[in-house]
């Protein structure tokens, strides 16, 4: 084994030393001050707008527009739906005039390149009666297209009352003051 | 004669640096990516803006904000009426905490009137970091902009946010002048028709839009004098003799004719496609005619013209009657924010 050398060959010069370690210290510096990080939090932040547009236009939707009255232009719209679907071929179903009111102000609140799908959910009591459990039944009233990535939801929930409901041939049957209606509607936001 | 390299061994670097270098450069790579926000101050502000402007945009959105009442020390959200806005502590647009989006046209006027420093102040953006902003409020489907806030920005470090919002106007009657058809008129008065509240809570702006005029045969309508007038009762909520007539020019009611504000009454034409709003300013009237004895109970609109084209009767509204609404708009708020 040999001894450690003793003399001074092979060393970096003490200045050289400290110069070459600020100079990296400094590219190091210069690069973390200089470049934008695209770090995971960007993305949260587009997708926090989004969410927030979303629950913003749930909000909007169901302010109550006229005193001493709890009824939402929200609630009239869902209570004059008559159950009809739609579908890729149609946006919003041609029979529903309350959801194509509805979805021309949902649009009118939004830009262009945001698309959505709005559902609504409710547990279905003839088809739950006769299966012996709950079943829920979910209908897409405005539909345009399958959600793509980052997509984002807000829900509200409706309670139809009887006083909500117009006339007796209404979709929502069976509504009495003791057995109002539950109605999940949902809205799906998502950026082309 | 001078060699190609040197051969002696000054100079070089010791590997034994190299490998200290390298775990050096290692370490403070690791711990900078290990540990984040040690580096923020390095960073571009883009990540911190997003939430300054979120935040920003909520306080403007679905808070009322506050003011300090001198007096008390008490703090109370109508930090829009009067001299409260001297004392405000933060504002917001909100009519009140329970309405988030729902904002109101009185808090919109009084924070356009406030300067921007101040509002940048009220706003919470004035801390121990320093943002500018800018700040646009509109109706759909307008292009002039209920609230506007603006300063230049030299850099691209911007980050901006749309909320949707829903503004309350004021709150009153619609009449829709064919649903009244063929109805006797029971106002005294050429062709007249009014309009009663029963309501002793008022207060604020309660307008009566009238739209819908049967013009049939007639082609323009000029509407005579709009005769507003309020009748007082007494504690026993008897109907007083006392009738005031309320006064145009001093401001204690406003005509808008399709949004227009009208200044000269008696000139103006209305035809079937008009939409007529009478504001009435209730608190003006009760500040101006507030007699202890007497409650103001009922506010009576007539309209007087010489033809048949508004609605032949007298209405009668109370707060639970379903033609009593607000009258609100929906609205896009953008905020955009950046750092001094």
């Amino acid at each position: 084994m040999t001894r450690l050398r003793n003399d001074d060959s092979g060393q970096i010069h003490t200045i050289e030393g400290i110069v070459s370690a600020l100079v990296v210290l400094l590219a190091l510096t210069y690069i973390i001050g200089s470049i934008t990080f695209v770090s995971p939090q960007t993305e949260k932040t587009t997708v926090m707008k989004l969410s927030v547009k979303a629950q913003d236009i749930m909000n909007v939707l169901s302010v109550q527009d006229r005193p001493g009255n709890f009824t939402s232009p929200l609630t009239r719209d869902i209570a004059e739906w008559d159950g009809g679907a739609a579908s890729p071929t149609q946006e919003v179903n041609a029979g529903e005039p309350s959801i194509i009111a509805l979805n021309a102000r949902i649009r009118s609140l939004l830009p262009g390149k945001i698309m959505y799908n709005m559902n609504v959910s409710y547990i279905d009591e003839a088809a739950s009666a006769a299966a012996g459990r709950l079943i829920f039944n979910d209908t897409y009233i405005i539909f345009q297209g399958d959600p793509q990535e980052n997509s984002v939801m807000a829900s509200k929930i409706v309670v139809l009352n009887s006083y909500d409901i117009n006339g007796s041939a209404n979709y929502w049957s069976g509504i009495s003051m003791t057995a109002p209606k539950t109605v999940e509607v949902k809205l799906v936001l998502w950026s082309i | 004669m001078i060699p190609a390299f040197r051969r002696s061994d000054d100079g070089n670097i010791n590997i034994d640096f190299l490998v200290g270098l390298l775990v050096f450069i290692l370490a403070f790579s690791y711990v900078m990516t290990a540990i984040p926000g040690l580096f923020i101050p390095y960073q571009s502000t883009s990540i911190d803006l997003g939430s300054v402007v979120y935040r920003t945009s909520s306080i403007l959105v679905e808070d009322p904000g506050w003011f300090i009442d001198e007096d008390s020390g008490i703090s109370f959200s109508n930090w829009e009426q009067g001299n409260n806005r001297n004392h405000v502590a933060r504002v917001g647009l909100a009519i009140d905490k329970r309405s988030p989006n729902v904002l109101s046209m009185d808090k919109i006027r009084a924070m356009q009137e406030l300067p921007y420093i101040t509002a940048r102040d009220k706003m919470g953006l004035n801390n121990t970091a320093v943002y500018n902003f800018s700040l646009t409020l509109k109706k759909v489907g307008s292009d002039s902009p209920l609230l506007y806030f603006s300063d230049e920005y030299h850099t691209s470090f911007v980050e901006s946010i749309d909320r949707v919002v829903h503004i309350r106007e004021g709150q009153g009657i619609l009449i829709n002048a064919p649903d009244y058809a063929g109805q006797t008129n029971n106002i005294s008065g050429p062709q007249s028709f009014g309009v009663i509240y029963y309501n002793p809570s008022l207060s604020g702006n309660v307008s009566v839009r009238i739209q819908g005029l049967d013009l049939t045969g007639i082609p323009t309508e000029s509407l005579e004098p709009v005769n507003v007038s309020f009748y007082f009762s007494d504690a026993h909520q008897m109907w007083s003799d006392f009738n005031l007539v309320a006064n145009y020019s001093n401001h204690e009611y406003y005509i808008y004719k399709d949004g227009e504000y009208v200044t000269d009454i008696q000139s103006e034409e209305y035809d079937a496609s008009s939409v007529i709003d009478i504001v009435v300013d209730t608190d003006r009237i009760y500040s101006t005619y507030f007699n202890p004895i007497m409650n103001l109970s009922t506010i009576r609109v007539n309209t007087i013209s010489t033809t048949s084209c508004f609605p032949n009767q007298s209405i009668y509204y109370n707060m639970t009657s379903p033609l009593y609404r607000y009258f609100d708009t929906d609205g896009i708020m953008t905020l955009r924010v950046w750092q001094v």
